[in-house]
């Protein structure tokens, strides 16, 4: 899959940020190849795979973490790879960090 | 947090002319540093906290919500003394499912829905610790030299740039918990409370 029509996608279509969805296509390049096909999949056609990493699925992802598709296939991938970890985070759950309110920054000392 | 500085200043410093600084050992002596510092940190919060009114499970368990949240903002006041920053509100607030906790720059918030709930204590003091770790991280981006690793604060300041932060909802789990903010606070945060020895 060509990555630059990969990153072109996120940002056009899923609207991520140009420096986010060089992460995510690198990610998406790599994944792990049960979790590669799933992805192939939703990529042509939008339908979410039927796939099972750890007892998760991609739909309860989306449930129940509120993730985007993308980011439930690259949250499978990490299952599959390192579960112990993936696991034990997503147990926790996540936080939000909001977005610097005020001055805008780019770095600390400007 | 005379102790802490008390402690800081014992450790032999070499010294030298500023303009013969090896900059490569200033980087070095800046990570050496900055670790002690977290590991200092991690001493003092679990022997602080261990004092908190609140914290033992079943003082946890008998308290009404309005209750707990005065044992949150009682943990986050110690943290920020231990820390050397102004602390912050705890409010609860309306998250979303899966999402335990949020740092706005201004005010740490729990979600309200958890907290009439039946997690354990250590859940809801991860949470605060955790967040707690960010408005460290942020009084030290806008404070050059709280923090004297500046590789480190740098990688904060970039991680907490407009557009730069990874949700867990856009960018999954795995590029969530690595981003340097998530990485350190989450780390910190485990430390503290296996050291308090918690139920999670």
């Amino acid at each position: 899959m060509d990555q630059d029509a990969v990153i072109a996608r996120l940002v056009n279509e899923f609207r991520y940020p140009p420096q986010g969805a060089r992460p995510v296509a690198a990610k998406l390049a790599a994944l792990s190849p049960v979790v590669a096909a799933a992805f192939d999949q939703w990529w042509s056609t939008g339908m979410l795979p039927q796939i099972e990493v750890e007892g998760y699925t991609p739909q309860e992802l989306i449930n129940n973490y509120r993730m985007n598709p993308i980011a439930a296939i690259l949250t499978l991938d990490w299952l599959q790879r390192e579960p112990k970890r993936a696991l034990a985070s997503l147990r926790k759950g996540h936080d939000d960090v909001r977005e610097r309110n005020g001055s805008s920054r780019i770095g600390p000392y400007e | 947090m005379p102790e802490l500085q008390h402690a800081v200043d014992d450790v032999a410093a070499p010294e030298l002319a500023a303009d013969s600084v090896d900059m490569l050992d200033g980087a070095v002596d800046g990570q050496a540093d900055f670790a002690l510092e977290t590991d200092l940190q991690v001493q003092d919060a679990v022997a602080a906290l261990q004092q908190v009114d609140g914290i033992a499970p079943e003082r946890w368990q008998s308290l009404d919500s309005g209750g707990r949240l005065e044992v949150l903002q009682n943990v986050e006041e110690q943290m920020a003394a231990i820390q050397g920053r102004p602390s912050v509100e705890v409010t609860p607030s309306e998250l979303g499912a899966g999402t335990y906790g949020a740092f706005d720059g201004q005010r740490i918030m729990v979600n309200a829905a958890d907290l009439n709930g039946d997690q354990p204590v250590g859940e809801f003091v991860d949470t605060i610790v955790h967040e707690g770790r960010h408005a460290y991280q942020n009084y030290a981006v806008d404070h050059p030299g709280f923090v004297t690793d500046a590789a480190v604060v740098g990688a904060w300041a970039d991680n907490m740039a407009p557009g730069n932060y990874l949700s867990a909802e856009q960018y999954g789990q795995e590029l969530y918990a690595s981003q340097p903010v998530e990485a350190d606070a989450w780390n910190y945060a485990s430390r503290v409370i296996d050291g308090l020895g918690l139920p999670r």
